[in-house]
Formats: C-alpha cells, structure tokens, sequence
C-alpha cells in the first residue's frame, strides 16, 4: 500500500466549531484551519463515516473514519453542516406507488416531510446503490434516498415489490 | 411536486416595487415548506404561502450576500453585522434561477439608496413550463403533462395509415367469416329438428350436409387469407416502427446517452415492436374477431330464447367488475417484468463491453453471480404473471361447464313443457359455448393487451422524446466559415446541482492555434463539447465568425469541426471506409492522400489488405497510435475549418507521438485549431495557451508570457520537466 500523503490529521485531534460569523471552522493541535467544508466519501453507503474535512479551497485536512470519533460538541456541528450540505430527503415510509395517466405518483414520508411527487418513468429514474439501497428521481430532478429497502415496514416494501 | 405547484401566485398582487421573487422550498427546519424569496427596492424577505413575511432584512444592513451550492439544493445566506445568516434553502430545480440572479443581487446591495439601481424586469423563474411548473430539464425524457393514452394510441395510429386500404379488406373479410362461423350450429338445429325426424326428407338432408361442409370451407379460407394479410401488414408495420425508434435514436443528442445504459436499447427496438407485432397479428384480428363473434351470437341467443340469455347474462357484470380490477395489476405485473428484463440486458451488454476488464481482473463469477441475480429476478416475474392465468383458466372453464349443465337443465325444462324444440336447445348450447369462447378470451386478453399497450408506449417514449438539442426552425445553414470562435460569458454544468464551466470568456482569432491547458478536470474537454454543441451552456452564447452557434444547422457546424480525441472509435468496415466516414464520397486518391498527410499510409500498406483490411468489432485491431492515424486521416478528408485536438497523442509511445505530430502539424495550417494535450511540449507550437482550472479561465498567454508569469502554467511545465528528468535518469540507468 501507498502511505497517505502529509500533511494530514487524526480524527481525534481535530476540533470543529462555529465562528462568530456562523461559518464551520475546524483547529487542530492548537492552529486553526478556518473555515472549512465537510464532504461525505460515501453519503449513502456509510453516510456517517469516512467524513473528509477540506479547506474553503479544497484541500483535504482529515479523514474522519466516523463523526462518533469527534468530541461531542464537533459532532453536532459536524451533522448541522453535513445535513445542510447534502439535501437528498431520506424516504421512511412509502405509502403509495401508483400510476396514473402517463405518471408515476409517489406518496411518501421523508426526513423533509411528507411529499408527493411524479415521475416519467420508473426504470429511469429509480437507480440502485446498492442491492438495499435506491435513489429515486423526481421529474424536476430532486433525488430521495431509500437508504435501505429491507428496514421499511411492510406496507412500504409490498409497494415497492410490487413495481420494482 | 405537489407542494410546488401554486408557485407565484400572487407574484403580481404584492408591492409593484419587488423587482425579485424567488421560489424557496425547504424551511429552516429542513422540511419542504413552499416560501418565496422576495427582493423590493430596500429590502430583502422571506415569505410564507400565506404572504407572512418570516424574516426579512434591510438593504443598508447586507453586508454580502452569499449562495452556497449544496448537493441536491442549495441556500442563501446574508451577512449583516458580521454575522451570516441563512435566508433562504431550495432545492436542486430552483438554483439555476438562483445563480442568474446572484449578480443583480450584488449589485443591488451595492447600488446607492436608488441612484444607480435600475430594477431588471424579469421572473428569475422563466425556465419552467408554463402548463405544470415543471422545469425544462435536459437529458430527461419527454414532459408527458397532458399526454395520455390517447396520444399513444394516436400515435400509433399513424403506422396504421399507409395501410387503410387493406385493413378494409381485412375488415370485410373478418364480417364475412365470423358470419360464416355462425352458419353451421344453426344448420344443425336445421337437421336435429327437421330432418331427423321419422317425416325427414333425405334430399333435403343431402342439401343441408352439403351446405355444412361448404360453410365449414369457406369459413377456413376466410381465416386464412385473414391470417395472411395480417401478418403481410403487422410485419411491414413492426418494420416502420423499428425504423423510426433507430432513426430517433440517431438523433438523440449526447446528454440522453449520457444517462442511460445504452444497451438496453437493443433489446427494446427488439423487443417491443414484436410485442406489438404479435398484438397486431394475432391480437388485434383476434380480438375483432371474438369481439364480433360475441356481437352476433348474443343476437342468436336472444333470438332463440331471449329469456335464457337474460339468465346468463346475470353473472357478466360481475365478470366485467373482475377485469376491471384485474385491469391496473396485470399492467404493472407486466411493466416489473420489463423492467426486469431490462436489467437483464444491461447485464449482458456491460459484462460483454467490459470483458477484458473482467477477464483481466477475473471477475467472471461476480459478472454470473450478477447475472443469476437479474435472471432469478425475470423468472420469478415470470412465474407470478404465468400462474395467475394459470390459475384463472381452470376458474373459468368450470363457471362455462356450470352455465353450460344449467342450460341444460333450464333448457330441458322448457322442452319438456314443449316451449323450445330440441333442435333448439342443441343450437343454443352450442351457441352458448361459442360464446363463453371469446369472454373467455378476453379474459386472457387482458395480459395480452396490458402487454402490447406497455410496449407501445415504450416505443412512443423512444419515437417521440424531445431532442435536447434541436435546429432552430430559423436555423442558417454555414457556409465556408473563417474560423473565429468567441466565448462569451460560458456557464454549464451537465447536473444543475454542480456547475463546471464559470463565466468563460475568450476569442480566438481566425486561422489561430491556441493550447487548452490545465489539469484533469479542470473543464477542457467539456468546453470543447459546447462547440461541437454536444450541449447547450446554461449561460452565455458561442459565436462562430460572430455568429450564435444555435442559429446554425448542426450537421452543418460539424462538418465545418474536426475532432480528434484520444479514444477513437472505428466502425466495422474496411480502414478507406473508416477514413472516408465524415465524406462517403471521397475516391480512392484522396483517402490515400489524407493517409499520406496523416502518417498512416506506411502503416497500412504494410496490414495484409492494405486500404481493404477489416477493423473494428470484427476483423483485425490496431493499435492506439494506429487508430489515432486513421482518425487523423479522418479529419484531414473532411477539410474542416476548425480543427479540435482533445489529447489526440495521449495514449501513444513518444515515438508514434513525434509520426502523429508531425502530421498533426500538416493538418493544423490554416486552420483554426483547439489542441488540448497532456505533454505541454506538443504544444510549443501554439500560437497562445488558455490555462484553465476548475472550470475557469486563469491565463492566457504564449508560452513563454506565461513561463515569466510563474502563475499555474509555470508550475504545470516545472512538475512535467521534473518527471521528465526522472523518466530520463531511470532510462539512464536501464541503459
Ligand atoms: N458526461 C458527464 N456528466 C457529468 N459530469 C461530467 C461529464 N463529463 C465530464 N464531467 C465532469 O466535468 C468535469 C470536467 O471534465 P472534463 O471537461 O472532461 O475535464 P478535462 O479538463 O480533463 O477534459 C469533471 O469533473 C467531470 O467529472
Ligand atoms: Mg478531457
């Protein structure tokens, strides 16, 4: 194996924090970075871990291998930040798929609230992850996330079965 | 999206002074909240669906305002005594109108109190379609709003008209010979109750078998001159439709390739036009055919007992109730079923495309595993839609027996009682099996017709999704064009939620050769793609001698560019072929000549058929400086006035790269040219170098301009002369 580059940082030795302006900082072994953006390597396979910290002009600092390895005050932070960056509504509860004229019409609960939305079509805008894990398309390109099909309540996944 | 939809709604009945109304859809909560973003004169606020405002903030107060693109959204924020504050989120639709507003914004807070400030007049929001809100997205298949089934079926219905004449025929043919089929219970009764009697006359009998056996002929040949028709039309018809999904296809821009495996599209012109053929052939006459069966005998039943009929009847609703629950579940068995198989056939097509990979990595167990996967998938599908007509047929053969042994039973009573003669009776029941034959059939019809429907409008999906990039219907054609090239103002992201290209502005000069330079990623290739107008900018326009690239014909503002890219693709056919593909014309001369001039001519003779020798999927394989050659010749027959070099040398030896420069440089004269190339030394010769990075432009300049800059070109050409210098001290040692 290539050893890392330099330069970089343990997760534990990294602080992140708010500025007085609102803006993520993080500090390091008493030398702040400022600002800096979170950037998950896998937002849907391991949407808490492997969490890598830049600067404003991109350039790597640390790579978390899990947010629970932050102190506690980090790791709120650390989910404000990652929440706002990465709106992709999670889908909890699938209550219906159904079709009606040339559209799909989908009613589900989501981390952003309930929503109904419409598709063209199914087979091209229902795009797999993983075996478990869906990304659904809207007609105007918002993306939901089905983080992982087997967990749903049964209701959901007969659903989804149902089509897919 | 529903919460969308009453978007700007009262745009126009608030203050006259806001000059702004942007939609925001996500609330501090991180809920889907409908709220507008509305910008006035002095001040700057967000409001609920109801007009609240929710927070707001003074002009004088904004220090700066700030949009920060997140994935799948995005949000604005405002600093007011040094504090940054979010005042709006949305998400990924609505940020295009966002970025366009961005500078009006700036310079709205930086305009003195009115003076300097006059108000742009437009809605930031223009982009969407005026029916159902929806954004006019790119690359996604057609906005079916409004679309039913009834444009499908219409359609299709244009495939059915070159044919008119002979469905006519068809048509009387199919009358003709349903009637026909009636002929023979009725003559039956004839013999049972007349004839077969101890009064029976022989002759008559003799007549009445002899018209039998005439009706049971006639009614044959009818079916099979039906049958031949129908095929004759359903096989030229399927031939149109599978022309029009390729010729569709062909015209597709890049962008819907980009989001589809494409493999599956082999399968679907397949496919489903012989889904629809076999509906056409079989189906269609079919279903007309027991359609009108049913018509005519229940006219003969009720003619021969309206009061049985009436009786049988009873439980049809039922029945009608029954398929039109069954209706919606059959169609989405079988759209799971095509989906599945779809899957099937990326499958195949991704593990056969990438089988040296596979082998290479030997991965062929996981390329099976996958595919047993997708396979189960299809056969479990499969299985669920077979046995449930499995199941139905056996139902339904026992509900006609019923039927059938109460008629007898009814129908024995009321010959006993001397209301109906045993003749009539026999007709009757005969009758009455011929009847459950088609509601029987229709029963199963059900899938059929499920399934033809499916893959119609999968085929109008294909025939008849929107073209991204279409000729203006004022489109001028190009003539000989000089070659100047000017970028203005070029914004484009391939997803809306990720911008490449920023603000890209420069002008290069007829006849120039100028160097695009800057690391991986950095957008070279993708702005390249905007002049061959693989895509259209979100921002800003090209302009070809001054000219707006979209006010010309694309076929013929790419016959005026010539592309060489690193990877080249060569058809099967035989190497002239593949030199000659932009000009099909060319004679034997000038495809020569383009290889002489592209340092190909020495390389081909020595293959065993010379200019005649297979390549491509089949037959024999060149190697990459080899291929790059005869992409080169490609572009030199076609003569074009622009020339674009996307690291044409990247993938070849330093020698083969010296041949291919060398005839890079006979072809760049006189011709404007755009060399994009990874080993900065091939491109001394430009007249002047773009240094691009992260989708903007950095520098421009000669050579050696940008070597006394010491700015990222400096750096670049330090970095390669050091891997240069290592390169060389390894050989050093080897030697
Ligand atoms: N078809 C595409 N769809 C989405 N993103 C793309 C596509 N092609 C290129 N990109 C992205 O655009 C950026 C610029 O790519 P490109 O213009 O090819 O860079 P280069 O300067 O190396 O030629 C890259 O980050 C790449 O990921
Ligand atoms: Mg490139």
């Amino acid at each position: 194996m290539n050893s890392l580059p330099p330069n970089r940082h343990k997760s534990g030795k990294i602080l992140l924090l708010r500025n007085r302006e609102g803006i993520l900082e993080a500090e390091a072994a008493d030398y702040s970075h400022g600002p800096v953006q979170l950037i998950c390597t896998f937002p849907f396979s391991y949407p808490e871990q492997f969490i890598s910290v830049r600067t404003s002009d991109g350039e790597e600092i640390a790579l978390l291998p899990n947010l629970l390895s932050l102190d506690s005050f980090s790791q709120i932070e650390a989910r404000l930040e990652l929440d706002r960056r990465y709106m992709i509504p999670r889908i909890s509860r699938i209550i219906s798929i159904r079709r009606k004229k040339n559209q799909w019409i989908w009613i589900v609960n989501t981390t952003y609230g309930d929503v109904t939305f419409w598709m063209d079509h199914l087979h091209e805008n229902v795009s797999e992850i993983n075996e478990c894990c869906f990304i659904v398309t809207d007609r105007e390109g918002r993306r939901y996330e089905i983080p992982d099909i087997g967990t749903l309540d049964p209701h959901s996944r007969s659903e989804w079965n149902k089509v897919k | 999206m529903g919460i969308h939809k009453e978007r700007n709604s009262n745009v126009s009945g608030v203050a006259g002074s806001e000059w702004l109304v942007l939609t925001a859809d996500v609330n501090q909560q991180l809920i889907f909240e409908l709220l507008q973003l509305r910008v006035c004169d002095s001040k700057i606020g967000i409001y609920d669906s109801a007009g609240r405002v929710q927070r707001s903030y003074a002009r004088q107060d904004i220090q700066s305002l700030l949009l920060r693109e997140a994935v799948g959204g995005g949000s604005l924020h405002v600093t007011t005594n040094s504090q940054t504050i979010e005042i709006a989120r949305f998400t990924t639709p609505h940020m295009e109108a966002y970025r366009k507003a961005m500078p009006e914004l700036e310079h709205w807070i930086h305009s003195t109190w009115l003076t300097d400030w006059d108000q742009p007049s437009h809605d930031a929001d223009e982009d969407k379609c005026p029916k159902c809100g929806k954004v006019a997205r790119l690359g996604v298949l057609p906005c079916t709003h409004g679309k039913g089934k009834y444009t499908v079926l219409q359609h299709m219905s244009r495939y059915f008209k070159p044919y008119r004449h002979l469905m006519l025929y068809m048509a009387g043919l199919l009358i003709l010979s349903v009637l026909f089929d009636m002929v023979p219970p009725y003559m039956t009764k004839m013999i049972i109750d007349d004839i077969a009697t101890p009064a029976g006359n022989h002759k008559v009998l003799l007549w009445l078998i002899s018209g039998l056996a005439v009706a049971q002929i006639v009614a044959t040949g009818l079916q099979m001159s039906r049958g031949y028709l129908g095929i004759r039309m359903g096989g030229k018809l399927t031939g149109d439709i599978r022309r029009d999904m390729f010729h569709a296809l062909m015209d597709q821009s890049i962008r819907f390739f980009d989001k589809r495996q494409v493999s599956q599209f082999i399968g679907r012109i397949h496919h489903d036009t012989d889904e629809v053929k076999h509906f056409l052939t079989d189906g269609l006459i079919q279903l007309l055919t027991q359609l009108l069966t049913a018509v005519f005998i229940l006219a003969m039943l009720f003619h021969l007992n309206w009061k049985l009929t009436a009786i049988i009847l009873t439980p049809v609703p039922v029945l009608m109730l029954g398929m039109l629950w069954l209706w919606p579940k059959v169609r989405t068995l079988w759209y799971a079923q095509w989906q599945s198989s779809i899957i099937i056939q990326n499958v195949i097509g991704e593990a056969l495309q990438g089988i040296r990979v596979i082998k290479a990595f030997a991965q062929e167990k996981t390329e099976k595993t996958r595919f047993n996967i997708a396979n189960d998938k299809m056969v479990q599908r499969t299985v669920s839609i077979q046995s449930m007509w499995l199941a139905m047929t056996p139902l339904f053969s026992l509900f006609t027996s019923l039927c059938g042994i109460l008629i007898w039973y009814l129908g024995g009573r009321t010959v006993l009682s001397g209301e109906m003669t045993i003749g009539t009776l026999s007709a009757y029941t005969a009758y009455l099996m011929m009847f459950f034959g088609p509601v029987k059939w229709f029963a199963q019809s059900i899938s059929w017709v499920n399934d033809a429907m499916g893959a119609s409008e999968r085929i109008m999906e294909v025939i008849l999704a929107p073209v991204e990039i279409k000729d203006l219907p004022d489109a001028q054609p190009l003539k000989m064009p000089e070659g100047e090239i000017r970028f203005e103002d070029i914004s484009y992201g391939y997803e809306k939620d990720r911008q490449i290209l920023h603000d890209i502005q420069c002008t290069i000069a007829p006849g120039e050769m100028v160097g695009l330079v800057g690391h991986s990623g950095a957008g070279k290739s993708t702005l390249i793609h905007l002049l061959c107008r693989f895509y259209d900018p979100d921002a800003g326009q090209i302009l070809l001698d001054g000219q707006d690239i979209r006010q010309i014909r694309q076929e013929d503002l790419r016959k005026h560019i010539g592309v060489v890219l690193q990877e080249t693709f060569l058809f099967d056919g035989s190497i002239a072929q593949n030199i000659a593909y932009g000009c099909p014309d060319a004679s034997a001369e000038q495809i020569i000549e383009a290889a002489v001039i592209a340092n190909a001519h020495d390389f081909i003779c020595r293959l065993p058929d010379s200019y005649d020798t297979k390549v491509g999927e089949r037959g024999h394989r060149l190697s990459g400086g080899e291929k790059q050659r005869v992409a080169i010749a490609r572009a030199v027959l076609l003569n074009p006035r622009i020339l674009i070099l996307d690291e044409a040398t990247a993938s070849v030896d330093t020698q083969t790269e010296a041949l291919i420069q060398e005839a890079l440089n006979r072809l760049i004269k006189g011709r404007t040219t755009i060399a994009i190339a990874h080993r900065l030394s091939t491109l001394r010769s430009a007249d002047r170098l773009i240094v691009m990075e992260r989708g903007r432009i950095v520098e421009t300049g000669s050579h050696f301009e940008l070597l006394q800059r010491r700015g990222l070109y400096h750096k670049l050409v330090e970095s390669q002369k050091q891997k240069q210098d290592q390169d060389q001290s390894v050989e050093v040692h080897i030697g």
